[in-house]
């Protein structure tokens, strides 16, 4: 058992929600992941032990007991950001390979973010440094029709908002912008 | 608006189910119909192959020819189809009498997809057999898009779940032969590990021993396009069965499903076949009718956004 918990879900993934989720977003969330692993539940039904699934509750109650709590949550937000940096924890492995590619190119330079930050503004700014798509999906792996879908401002070309989010990010970091401040940025013209 | 759609080959959806009897044929057929009417060309082919009915979900008599002459002959597949009661429907049935077409060698099922690609319609509308047998499984994956159909029922739910991993397995056999030897090894040391175990458990074992062979699954994975129908929903509740399957296949197999929609139990529906007629034709106000309309919408949308970004 302890073999197969190497890869441990954040309290985030546990309760199915983005880590910049809301208070009131974590309760929808606690409620509707409660549903659907409720014992008896139709849309777990075959997948799961009756033991398994008292340890998923179990653990969606550890969860939700944390991020319900404004000071644990921060507390909590810390340390996984802590885990993530210092040392090479499982659980970032899979998404920091992604999100920590440096740049295309080796001699890309650090950009400095744009007063105002969409779809367009970004492919200027990648043309400009002579990058094309096919470099950045071949570094990160994203398919291109997605990265098209960053330039043209269409969010719901994603799968999901994760999607959207952690490709933007990617896309960001090729061309030399900051991600997270890239993300802030965009999604302030583009509603998904 | 329809001149240079034509030289586009036609978007394949197969849909496809767990367990027998969830509505699947009802649903494949409907969905062309709805297609049809919104004046899109579509053509129903009928890939269940040991027990093909879907003629009789689109009120349609029995086919005089079938995909069984595309393996024998030398012919176009567009002279394989008949035409419906509406100008933009047309249907491809499967023999239900030739003994060995239920059970096709890959060469036969490749020559199938190879021409479904070239039937001149909008979309293509596969209605597969029920459960996971190796054809099933494969014109699923070799399908643009597919349609799991499911009802609001433990064994369905539990059959279409084992669907998916026989679908997730299934296409391990894509991956090069080296890499595929290592994955079946890699699924099978898990198994014996702990008797039922999740799919994404398996990829990140896959992660944590072989990455580079983990990224082309991963990669595969990503590119499946499956998309869920609820279908035969009683109380309100049933609908909420959907999101919380979404959920769950993502977490279990790490697979992202897209949710298409539910569809209403409707006694209406047996009544439309007794008379050997098609549902969405003759009970147009329905509820279920609606909804089915609304479902073809989205796949159009999808279609479009897709070919807008390509």
């Amino acid at each position: 058992m302890s073999h197969r918990m190497a890869k441990q879900p954040t309290y985030y993934e546990i309760l199915n929600v983005s880590s910049e989720a809301s208070a009131l977003g974590i309760v929808k969330a606690y409620r509707e992941i409660k549903e659907i692993y409720q014992p008896g539940s139709l849309a777990t039904y075959s997948l799961y032990s009756e033991e398994e699934l008292a340890k998923i509750n179990e653990r969606i109650e550890e969860a939700y007991l944390v991020l319900s709590n404004p000071e644990a949550r921060r507390v909590y937000d810390e340390q996984i950001n802590l885990a993530s940096s210092s040392q090479p924890d499982k659980v970032k492995t899979r998404s920091s390979q992604r999100i920590h590619v440096k740049s295309c190119k080796p001699g890309v330079e650090k950009q400095a973010l744009p007063e105002y930050v969409d779809g367009k503004v970004l492919r200027q700014l990648r043309e400009s440094q002579g990058i094309t798509l096919d470099d950045i999906a071949k570094k990160t792996n994203i398919p291109k029709l997605y990265l098209q879908a960053i330039e043209v401002d269409d969010a719901s070309a994603f799968p999901g908002h994760f999607y959207f989010k952690s490709y933007l990010q990617q896309y960001a970091e090729c061309i030399g912008l900051d991600p997270q401040q890239t993300w802030e940025a965009y999604q302030v013209h583009v509603k998904d | 608006m329809g001149s240079n759609k034509q030289q586009m080959p036609p978007q394949i959806w197969a849909v496809a189910s767990g367990k027998g009897g969830v509505g699947k044929s009802f649903v494949a057929a409907n969905l062309a119909m709805a297609l049809a009417s919104h004046e899109k060309k579509a053509v129903l082919v009928d890939l269940d192959l040991g027990s093909a009915n879907a003629h009789t979900c689109l009120g349609i008599n029995h086919p005089s020819t079938t995909l069984s002459d595309l393996l024998h002959q030398k012919i176009n597949i567009n002279t394989l189809v008949e035409r419906g009661h509406h100008p933009f429907i047309g249907l491809i049935s499967g023999a239900s009498d030739d003994l060995n077409m239920a059970n096709l060698k890959h060469y036969q099922k490749l020559k199938i997809i190879r021409n479904l690609s070239r039937l001149d319609a909008d979309y293509v509308i596969l209605d597969l057999g029920a459960g996971t047998g190796f054809n099933t499984l494969d014109f699923f994956l070799a399908a643009d898009q597919g349609i799991l159909v499911v009802m609001p029922e433990p064994t369905s739910i539990e059959n279409s779940y084992r669907f998916i991993r026989s679908m997730l397995t299934r296409q391990l056999k894509s991956l090069p032969k080296a890499q595929q030897r290592l994955a079946y090894h890699v699924y099978q040391e898990r198994q014996s590990l702990n008797h039922i175990q999740s799919f994404a458990s398996f990829v990140a074992a896959m992660v944590e021993k072989h990455p580079e062979q983990a990224k082309l699954i991963q990669n595969n994975i990503k590119q499946l396009r499956v998309n869920l129908i609820v279908n035969q929903v009683f109380e309100p509740s049933d609908v909420k069965l959907g999101d919380g399957m979404k959920v769950v296949t993502k977490k279990f197999f790490g697979l992202d499903m897209n949710l298409l929609g539910h569809l209403y139990h409707d006694t209406q529906v047996i009544q439309s076949l007794k008379q050997k007629l098609a549902y969405y034709q003759t009970f147009p106000q329905c509820r279920n009718a609606t909804y089915l309309h609304r479902l073809a919408a989205r796949i159009i949308t999808k279609r479009e956004q897709e070919l807008r970004l390509s």
